[in-house]
């Protein structure tokens, strides 16, 4: 029971917005992470991090920048997949311009 | 030396031509219609022509926009989310906050002081908060497009939408019609419902620079966006072919093009196999 109980209580979604930002802010650090994508699940808050300010609040912190995609879990109705492809794509260009931007100036 | 982009759009397809300094040579706006690729030579040629000039004086020309691969003869492809910033950073100092609103998507990018990218965010895939609203509320109003912003500067009552959804709206503004009220007040209703729209997407904060045909087309958004942020907006030059300008730039400052990304799977082509009945979706 104790341990189905710590499973339950530790699981990423159903832990507190701190503990999640602390969570990822850790992974970033960990994986040397370039950009976090964030996903908005529509029709699920609890799998959803992004609408009480983390992304932002991840990027002060860190420094980090990152994409929000809208979509869901099981409705395609709230999915767009030219969207998502411009957001990847208008992503990695900013990444890649971040990056080149930091050669120049070490070079 | 010359440079050209394309932007191609869900509504229109822009061209701009540029000379080495940036300076706009010459610039087109067409419908894009359900041929993207025709669209495209269609604005070049028109641009090319009002800049003076022929396709082998252009040194490389770059695409952008939702049909930037359908542009078939372009040396390199940005999202619009980089060439409308990339366009805005090159008229006004940043850090920026650009507000770009289209026919079918609103963004809002946020730039450095260097003009580096630092954010943005689109809309979700409905159509709310972008020109499309817009046509929507005309046809219901009964009057084209062109006339919507002259016809809002004379309203006298303020009345709310209370929905951004292009189809609650419609229905919600027969109900207004219906009871009497004035088309000079719904059209300036229907922008009011659209501002809201678009100061929800992200927290627009510090000099804010408005892009995009709606922004060119409907000054009374500016106005309206003003009074909600409580401050200034910079509208630049050409605002409604600022992504093919962008784009221009990028081709002349030979940016890395990124797309197109690797294709994925059709959505009909995944075939699972449960308990021994195949379903082919």
């Amino acid at each position: 029971l104790r341990s189905i109980a710590r499973a339950s209580l530790g699981l990423f979604i159903v832990r507190s917005e701190q503990a999640k930002e602390d969570y990822i802010a850790q992974m970033i650090d960990l994986y040397h992470v370039d950009g976090v994508v964030f996903h908005d699940c529509r029709t699920c808050s609890t799998n959803t991090n992004t609408r009480y300010g983390m992304p932002r609040r991840l990027a002060e912190r860190t420094g980090i920048p990152s994409l929000i995609l809208d979509g869901d879990v099981n409705d395609l109705r709230c999915v767009s997949d030219e969207q998502a492809r411009t957001n990847v794509e208008g992503f990695i260009e900013q990444l890649a311009d971040a990056k080149h931007a930091t050669r120049s100036v070490v070079a | 030396m010359m440079f050209a982009g394309i932007d191609s759009g869900s509504w229109n397809t822009k061209a701009v031509v540029i000379d080495a300094d940036a300076r706009v040579l010459g610039t087109a706006v067409t419908r894009s219609g359900a041929d993207l690729s025709a669209a495209a030579e269609d604005s070049y040629r028109t641009a090319l022509e009002r800049a003076g000039c022929v396709r082998d004086d252009i040194s490389a020309v770059w695409s952008t926009g939702f049909g930037r691969q359908c542009v078939t003869f372009a040396d390199g492809s940005r999202t619009e989310l980089d060439c409308h910033g990339r366009g805005a950073a090159h008229y006004v100092a940043g850090p920026l906050v650009v507000i770009d609103i289209g026919g079918q998507d609103a963004k809002v990018i946020r730039l450095d002081a260097s003009g580096q990218r630092l954010s943005h965010r689109m809309n979700r895939k409905c159509a709310a908060g972008t020109g499309s609203f817009l046509d929507e509320i005309a046809l219901r109003l009964g009057i084209p497009i062109e006339r919507m912003d002259a016809l809002s500067t004379g309203f006298t009552e303020e009345l709310e939408l209370s929905s951004f959804c292009t189809v609650f709206a419609g229905t919600e503004l027969l109900t207004l019609i219906r009871s009497g009220k004035r088309p000079a007040d719904l059209a300036m209703a229907a922008y009011r419902s659209l501002v809201k729209r678009i100061i929800a997407l992200d927290v627009l904060q510090g000099r804010v620079v408005a892009t995009g045909g709606v922004i060119a087309h409907h000054p009374t958004m500016v106005k309206l966006l003003e009074h909600e942020l409580r401050a200034d907006i910079v509208v630049p030059p050409h605002p409604q072919e600022m992504g093919a300008f962008g784009a221009a730039l990028a081709a002349r400052d030979g940016a890395s093009s990124v797309g197109p990304l690797a294709a994925e799977p059709e959505r009909g082509q995944s075939v699972t196999v449960i308990g021994g009945i195949t379903n082919a979706r």
